[in-house]
């Protein structure tokens, strides 16, 4: 304050207040248009889909007649929940974790100090990431069709009988799995490779002083320097795998499959809104959605808590 | 100061960007220009549509052209909110559910709707009428329903090609698949592209289907429903069914490999079939669908109530699906028209397909529309075929027998409509 020229002295007093209440303010100012955004996009639309799952909404109807929890009772009495549930966990599971394992893998294999190309390699891991996922899944579908695609082929050469991906739950979640791994998986260990880069030489040098080998110095010194960023992976990874729906939706069909193999979560709630026309209880289930994942989040925020802690 | 000023041209600058961009937006429903917005997905017949705005120079029409469930969606989503195009494409598949909230629309009888009603099948049009007697829609095009089957592979499994003689192997659904039974037994090879097709043509044919005329749900005791699921699982378990869901890639790779020897095709299949396979070309043929009558697509035109130029909406699409129109669109792209009148122009019954080793399609396709008796629509038609279609699809992919199949189809469409 005593390094200010000596024009602001006489000026001082007159702008002090103002200032002062513009520098109290402006931090607010400027982080704002996030709130704001989030409030329109976010917060409201969040609060009205809660206000319409307690009614019988169809959306050309004239009047929605509150129904209070009956979206939420028939919805836990619901087969087709429950079997969307366990699908959208056994879909996320089998994508998340060889997903993120293959993804350190990668980014292990990117770091190397004396890796050509550095650049070209990081862009082919975004390509996956970029393309449109209505593509994705029509060619992934060729792919693994039954009669004709190139798996077929391979079966038919090495004399196997033919499989029919779209028929049982596993195969049917194995493919979508496989998709949503080709998709993530650059994206995910461009991050992972970001947060190895960050990792002083110092350490890897003073470990291998004391003898570690290439993977006692990626288990003791790689993984631990890294682990608030594996735990974000996993968190958006969790917050993205449990909302799988395009795949299933263009894979199998909008009922998730003839006996519902692929159905998700957010395919049950987007075929109970605009093929059965039932917004309420589509919106109960999207809420369900949301507990679910809060849930987890908050699973995942204890545990980092707890390794934390424990360190 | 300096940094004031800044900040005041800097607002100035954005007020002035932001309402440049709003002086577009709320467009011009001036006395003198009128476009028409139209959603649909399939598209309309650019000389026709060319022709009108020529007629009525104020006019202008926009078509905005969608795939066939997202533009259902994108429809049901505007009217939700009270906006909407207007006019709007609407599948017979899907009219059931918009026809019973006719508040979305408007009457079209407030134009004179009355009056062209006697031009068009009488079940066509009222599938566009709701229970007030409100006209919603007015019909478009029609499917009609034949079979078109390959003839070299019949030829290789020792079948007539003449179709003729093919439409006198199968009188009814037992001989179509007594047929398929033979063919399987010669050539190894599948039938039909799934049991679903079977099912879809065949169920159409009665005159009940899942509603009866007093609006009630009929699916679990309609003899016709459950003869038509026997049937399609007969295929499936006789081994005719390649197990391929129509215009999936592999549909298309199966129709192109001789992945399936017949096909059930509405009138609009044949030039998908020619899209798909080029190269067959005078390998395929049609014959009559077992049991003659049948129909398979067509669509309405509505005007939902949101616009704000109904009658000039009203007016051209009356004047799009007059009988004069819709011979010239016949002629020009095949798509069967729904005015009885035309079924005996020769223009229409003389038409014979070229790629379909030139089989007279317009009277087959004339012959099935016309023994057609029509059945009563209702809101949940297209909610109770999923469950069935599914149905079947756990049966072709060998997950379910057909007794269990059609036990769950009925509890699946009970749960799914019984709110």
């Amino acid at each position: 304050m005593s390094t200010d020229t000596p024009i602001a002295t006489p000026f001082a007093s007159r702008r002090g207040v103002r200032a002062k209440l513009g520098e109290r303010f402006a931090p607010y100012v400027y982080i704002s248009p996030f709130f704001i955004l989030f409030l329109l996009f976010g917060l409201l639309p969040l609060l009205y889909t809660i206000w319409v799952s307690l009614h019988d909404w169809a959306p050309l109807d004239d009047v929605h007649p509150f129904v209070g929890g009956d979206n939420y009772a028939r919805m836990l009495s619901d087969p087709r929940f429950w079997k969307a549930v366990a699908n959208t966990f056994s879909i996320f599971l089998l994508s998340t974790v060889p997903g993120l394992v293959l993804s350190l893998i990668i980014a292990s294999v990117l770091n190397n100090r004396s890796l050509r190309v550095k650049t070209f390699w990081r862009m082919a891991l975004l390509v996956p990431n970029i393309t449109p996922l209505v593509t994705v899944t029509i060619v992934f579908s060729s792919i693994f069709g039954r009669d004709y695609g190139p798996v077929a082929w391979v079966l038919q050469v090495l004399h196997l009988p033919p499989i029919d991906w779209g028929a049982t739950p596993f195969t049917t979640q194995l493919v979508i799995a496989i998709m949503v791994i080709w998709r993530w998986t650059g994206y995910n260990a461009l991050i992972f490779l970001a947060a190895m880069q960050a990792v002083p030489a110092s350490l890897y040098e003073s470990a291998e002083i004391d003898g570690a080998g290439r993977w006692a110095s990626f288990t003791q010194v790689t993984l631990p320097s890294i682990r608030p960023t594996i735990l974000f992976s996993v968190v958006t990874s969790t917050v993205g795998g449990l909302q799988i729906f395009t795949e299933p939706l263009l894979f199998t069909s909008p009922t998730g499959g003839s006996n519902g193999q692929g159905l998700t979560m957010t395919l049950l709630v987007y075929g109970q809104a605009f093929n059965s026309f039932h917004f309420g209880y589509a919106s109960s289930i999207a809420v369900a959605l949301l507990v679910i994942v809060l849930l987890i989040a908050g699973v995942n925020f204890v545990l980092a808590r707890l390794i934390r802690s424990s360190e | 100061m300096r940094a004031s000023m800044k900040a005041a041209l800097a607002a100035a600058a954005a007020i002035s960007l932001l309402l440049a961009g709003c002086s577009g937006a709320s467009g011009g429903s001036s006395d003198e220009k009128i476009t028409l917005n139209m959603w649909g997905f399939a598209d309309l017949y650019k000389p026709q549509v060319q022709q009108y705005e020529k007629d009525h120079p104020n006019i202008t029409i926009q078509s905005k052209i969608s795939d066939y469930d997202a533009s259902h969606q994108t429809l049901l989503t505007a009217l939700a909110a009270g906006k909407g195009p207007d006019i709007g494409q609407i599948a017979i598949d899907y009219m059931g559910e918009f026809v019973d909230k006719p508040a979305a629309f408007t009457d079209l009888r407030k134009f004179g709707a009355d009056k062209i009603e006697k031009n068009y099948l009488d079940w066509r049009w009222a599938g566009g009428v709701a229970t007030n007697g409100s006209v919603v829609g007015i019909p478009t095009d029609v499917g009609g329903m034949a079979i078109a089957y390959r003839t070299d592979l019949f030829q290789a499994a020792g079948l007539p090609t003449d179709p003729a003689e093919v439409s006198k192997l199968w009188p009814d659904w037992k001989g179509y698949l007594a047929t398929g039974k033979k063919y399987v037994d010669a050539t190894g090879q599948k039938w039909v592209d799934s049991g679903k097709s079977v099912f879809r043509a065949e169920s159409n044919q009665g005159d009940e289907k899942y509603y009866d005329a007093k609006g009630k749900t009929v699916y679990e005791s309609n003899s016709q429903i459950k003869r038509s699921f026997d049937d399609g699982v007969a295929a499936i378990d006789g081994g005719m069914s390649a197990n391929v869901a129509t215009f999936t890639p592999q549909w298309g790779a199966a129709l192109a490999n001789g992945g399936f020897a017949t096909l059930p095709a509405p009138a609009w299949m044949l030039g998908v079939v020619q899209q798909q396979a080029p190269d067959l070309a005078k390998e395929w043929s049609i014959a009559t669908l077992p049991g003659t009558s049948g129909n398979d697509g067509g669509s309405f035109l509505v005007v939902p109530k949101a616009s704000k130029h109904a009658k000039e909406a009203y007016d051209f699409i009356s004047w799009l699906e007059d009988p004069k129109q819709q011979l010239a669109n016949f002629k020009a792209t095949n798509t069967f028209p729904s005015t009885p009148s035309l079924y005996s122009n020769p223009a229409v019954t003389s038409l014979k397909n070229p790629y379909f080793s030139d089989a007279p399609v317009g009277t087959i396709y004339t012959d099935s529309l016309k023994a057609v008796k029509g059945h009563p629509t209702g809101p949940k038609d297209r909610i109770i075929e999923n469950q069935f279609e599914n149905a079947l699809g756990r049966v072709d992919q060998g997950q379910q027998s057909g007794p269990d199949a059609w036990k769950q189809a009925l509890g699946d469409a009970k749960r799914e409509i019984g709110d």
